[in-house]
């Protein structure tokens, strides 16, 4: 089998007074799409940016193949960053730029390219993510979707082979969401990045997920498919998934 | 927990100011650290300094010349008054070049590009773009602050020469309204204005511009808490910032003249 492409053993974090994470281990195998999912305000973030190297955790290790993400600083953690790519929540566009200069940023800083391949570069990202022609507005005239999708074209611009997906389709309408996750699933196809997707969402969790990690508390409930997180009969688990309908009254699903 | 006493307060306020400078001479360091490492972004560097020297520009020449007019109107008035209109100029020139420029420079520039470098920055931590410049393998402090530090630093001292040139003028005009002819105005000038005094000021201004740069960008690094905390990190950077340059200048002084 192969070697998993993030390894997370017994990750503790406290921030303020607050045990944010109490012991978390997982493993992500190559080109998967592996969902971290739980309620808000449970950690998920806090986790993730642990994995991306921007909190240190007060106990535990984490490996990124086989780099230390949780000792490394300065150009080494540098190093292991430029082989992965991150989509923040915000998106996190540098409104100062436009749309082709954020997406040439990395390129630009780490790539010695001249700048017409650069450009060739951009124009293909931006393809992949359905944006071509957008090149040259700002980000402040972009709608959420859209604005998501220029961060993923960002995130993608150094081949990375690991992909971080903060909340892809929160705040997004319905179909702009599907299209964001249809992208997810698309990238792992063309270009076997292995993805790691935060969310809250279920519909995204279940309708992407390889394998879905139900994070509650500071700790990992449940590990597994989307089915066998469906089939988990743990009133905790049961709870999230089917929450008891407002009211009583109408049925359906949160 | 009952209100604190004045003793309490003063304590909290003596530390709050330790703790500042402390967080201050830090980040100083983490931009010394790049600069001897050669690691400057020349092109973000040179932006900046088109961007601060232009926008702080036409405010600068403008308190510059109040600054002038109002120095030699009060010294016409009393020099006048002694027969002595041969010190008019020399006086003006004097105190721009010292304290005046410098001074008067470093707190315009601290309201405009310290108070835009704190929202800038600041809006790009609490927007996540701080995080997304250090997962591409960017540091901020080298990206961000290194340049505006720099700019800031090369800048002042230039908006320092024009706020003595258009100091100058402005004495000059006010003078001349009080009856002290051009030639008796720049003689005196030539007479009192010593190389010192023009060089100690300018070197005040640089270091008004690292202060800028920094508390700007510290402030900008460390805000939260959305739009509102953008807010109160621009209005602290100029309110610090002020504060430390006119503490500064009297330490400067001290030292310079």
């Amino acid at each position: 089998m192969d070697a998993p492409v993030i390894t997370v053993r017994d990750l503790r974090k406290r921030l303020g007074a607050v045990d944010v994470l109490r012991g978390i281990s997982l493993e992500v195998m190559p080109q998967e799409i592996f969902v971290i999912m739980g309620p808000s305000g449970t950690g998920k973030t806090v986790l993730l940016r642990h994995l991306i190297g921007l909190l240190t955790p007060d106990a535990g290790e984490i490996f990124l193949w086989d780099a230390p993400v949780h000792a490394l600083r300065g150009d080494d953690l540098d190093a292991v960053r430029l082989r992965i790519g991150v989509v923040f929540q915000s998106a996190a566009l540098f409104d100062s730029m436009t749309v082709a200069d954020n997406v040439a940023f990395p390129l630009r800083r780490h790539r010695a390219e001249s700048e017409v391949k650069i450009r060739e570069s951009v124009a293909t990202l931006l393809d992949l993510v359905g944006l071509t022609g957008a090149e040259e507005k700002m980000p402040a005239m972009l709608s959420g979707g859209m604005r998501k999708r220029v961060g993923i074209a960002r995130a993608l611009a150094l081949s990375p082979d690991l992909v971080f997906y903060d909340e892809p389709t929160a705040g997004l309408d319905p179909p702009a969401a599907r299209e964001v996750e249809s992208l997810i699933w698309r990238l792992r196809s063309d270009l076997a990045v292995t993805s790691v997707v935060v969310t809250h969402d279920l519909w995204t969790a279940f309708g992407i997920g390889d394998r879905v990690a139900v994070l509650m508390d500071g700790t990992l409930l449940a590990i597994g498919t989307p089915r066998d997180i469906m089939a988990d009969p743990r009133p905790q688990l049961q709870e999230f998934i089917h929450p008891p309908p407002v009211g009583g009254e109408r049925g359906g699903e949160g | 927990m009952p209100p604190a006493s004045p003793i309490e307060r003063f304590g909290r306020a003596i530390l709050g100011v330790l703790d500042e400078t402390g967080r201050l001479t830090l980040l100083l360091l983490g931009v010394l650290r790049w600069v001897v490492r050669g690691r400057i972004e020349a092109r973000q560097t040179l932006l900046q300094m088109a961007h601060i020297g232009v926008e702080a520009l036409p405010l600068v020449i403008i308190t510059g010349a109040f600054a002038g007019m109002v120095l030699a109107y009060q010294s016409a008035r009393q020099l006048l008054s002694l027969g002595a209109p041969g010190f008019v100029g020399g006086l003006v020139a004097v105190s721009l070049a010292r304290e005046a420029a410098p001074v008067f420079t470093a707190v315009t520039a601290a309201g405009r590009s310290g108070a835009g470098i704190a929202a800038e920055v600041g809006t790009m931590a609490v927007t996540e773009q701080l995080d997304a410049l250090r997962v591409m393998a960017t540091d901020p402090v080298r990206y961000l602050v290194v340049p505006r530090l720099l700019a800031s630093l090369f800048v002042l001292p230039v908006l320092t020469v024009f706020a003595n040139l258009a100091g100058l003028i402005g004495g000059w005009g006010v003078a001349g309204l009080a009856g002290i002819g051009t030639s008796t105005y720049l003689s005196s000038v030539r007479r009192f204005l010593e190389v010192s005094d023009l060089s100690g000021g300018l070197i005040k201004a640089a270091l008004f511009g690292i202060i800028i740069a920094l508390v700007g960008s510290h402030r900008g690094l460390t805000a939260h808490g959305g739009a509102a905390g953008v807010g109160r990190a621009a209005t602290a950077a100029v309110v610090l910032g002020i504060v430390l340059i006119l503490g500064g200048n009297y330490v400067l002084d001290v030292l310079l003249f």
